[in-house]
């Protein structure tokens, strides 16, 4: 086919036919019997299409139809309103749960704030009371322990602290179980600063919730400070060794070995 | 006669004044549902079928409402669901065209296709005749062709209806135009033989 009759044919059927296409309409027969055939067709067709109408009860069909449909996503969005309220509320809810939870103590952590109130209200009480205080005044680290093991059948090791002297020990209660009470001093510019070591057997406690002191190696020590005593806690060999004093934690810190 | 609902003394009033635009999907659906039924009769060749073709239409058309661009473009977008609709409708195979679909640059330099033996048109067949043999045509030639030259919509929104390419349109609508001319002509024909 000539290219200007496949330009031309094409322009025809896509519609895009223009001025410019005149000169080959006049020129061509083929080209003009092509489209004016096209053209015949075409309204051939339209002429001889049915009239059909959609029938009047369609119309009424389709208005109850969108009715019933408008009806259905209205209760379809109000459960999915529903269903996002209760799944918002569940959230919420279980949220708090979780909060609560995550913030309830156990009695364990009960049981370990209790302790620790009661060493440092005996520290408070006890701690300064000088040369009267201990049952047992010795700075020798091995009798100390023989008077425990005899006394209150107590395997309490006399941990060795840096910079600090050991004066002696008395029994002590924690509630209801007797405690290892050992005395000690750390020298300083305005005078001795009393230390106190209970050594106890654990009933239960749970330090866990307590902040753990960082630095130092072997044992998990942890630590608490109340009415302006600290307090670390760690234990070893089935005792709980609590070291109290009316210092800051780095101080009480620097007194454990690394 | 039942008294007709205020709803389609509405349409009615919409379909009065047509270049308002619809104030929501039963007002655009109403103003187009003979557009809608005769391109569905077309499609289905069944009345009952075609009302059925309709209603889900509307109803597609109703969730999609928002989806709509152009308050222009709305008769296009109506055939284009009923067209989906349909073709959900008909099994996989009928879908499938039974004849190869060209673009307009092949079948006007195709060996074959571009040449017409007749290219007079058909003397002055009747109605009747015309649309069994628009019937007898292939679906997809047969919903091209009536979309352009019945329902009068341009070829692109034809291409957006039936979802391929405007060149692919053309080359349908004038094979159809040649396929009916053929058709016509062998009926006719037919008729003097007898």
């Amino acid at each position: 086919m000539d290219p200007r009759c496949h330009e031309y044919r094409r322009a025809v059927l896509l519609g895009d036919v223009d001025a410019s296409s005149n000169t080959h309409y006049l020129a061509c027969v083929a080209c003009r019997s092509f489209e004016q055939t096209e053209r015949a067709t075409s309204a051939m067709v339209r002429r001889a299409a049915p009239r059909w109408q959609a029938p009047a009860h369609l119309r009424e069909n389709l208005a109850a139809t969108l009715d019933r449909e408008r009806e259905r996503a209205s209760r379809v969005e109000s459960l999915r309103h529903l269903a996002l309220v209760a799944g918002f509320t569940l959230l919420l809810v279980s949220g708090a749960l979780a909060i609560w939870i995550g913030r309830a103590e156990t009695a364990g952590q009960r049981r370990a704030h209790a302790t620790t109130d009661e060493i440092v209200a005996d520290f408070l009480k006890y701690a300064r009371l000088g040369p009267e205080g201990p049952q047992i005044l010795t700075t020798d680290p091995a009798a100390v322990e023989r008077f425990f093991a005899e006394r209150i059948r107590l395997a309490a090791k006399v941990p060795r602290l840096s910079g600090v002297t050991l004066i002696g020990g008395r029994q002590s209660n924690l509630g209801s179980r007797p405690a290892a009470l050992l005395f000690f001093e750390q020298s300083g510019p305005e005078g001795a600063e009393p230390l106190s070591l209970f050594v106890f057997e654990p009933q239960g406690e749970d330090w866990s919730h307590m902040p753990e002191v960082k630095g130092l190696s072997g044992r998990r020590t942890c630590h608490e400070h109340k009415h302006g005593v600290g307090v670390l806690v760690w234990e070893e060999r089935g005792l709980t060794y609590a070291l109290a004093g009316a210092l800051e934690l780095d101080q009480l810190k620097g007194l454990l070995p690394l | 006669m039942a008294a007709r609902s205020p709803k389609i003394v509405i349409l009615a009033e919409h379909r009065r004044n047509a270049s308002e635009p619809p104030s929501g999907p039963l007002e655009g659906v109403s103003l187009h549902l003979d557009s809608l039924y005769r391109t569905a009769r077309l499609l289905t060749r069944n009345e009952d079928a075609a009302e059925d073709l309709v209603q889900e239409t509307a109803i597609r058309a109703w969730r999609g409402w928002t989806s709509l661009r152009s308050f222009t473009s709305l008769k296009p977008w109506l055939l284009q669901i009923l067209h989906r609709t349909f073709l959900n409708t008909v099994r996989a195979e009928e879908r499938r065209p039974p004849f190869l679909d060209i673009q307009i640059d092949e079948l006007l330099s195709h060996p074959v296709l571009s040449i017409e033996n007749d290219e007079t048109a058909p003397g002055a067949p009747f109605s009747d005749d015309i649309f069994v043999a628009l019937e007898s045509l292939p679906s997809t030639f047969r919903e091209a062709l009536w979309l352009v030259d019945v329902e009068e919509l341009k070829l692109s929104e034809v291409a957006e209806v039936m979802g391929v390419p405007v060149g692919t349109v053309a080359s349908r609508v004038h094979r159809a135009r040649r396929l009916l001319r053929e058709l016509l002509r062998s009926r006719g024909q037919g008729k003097r033989g007898t």
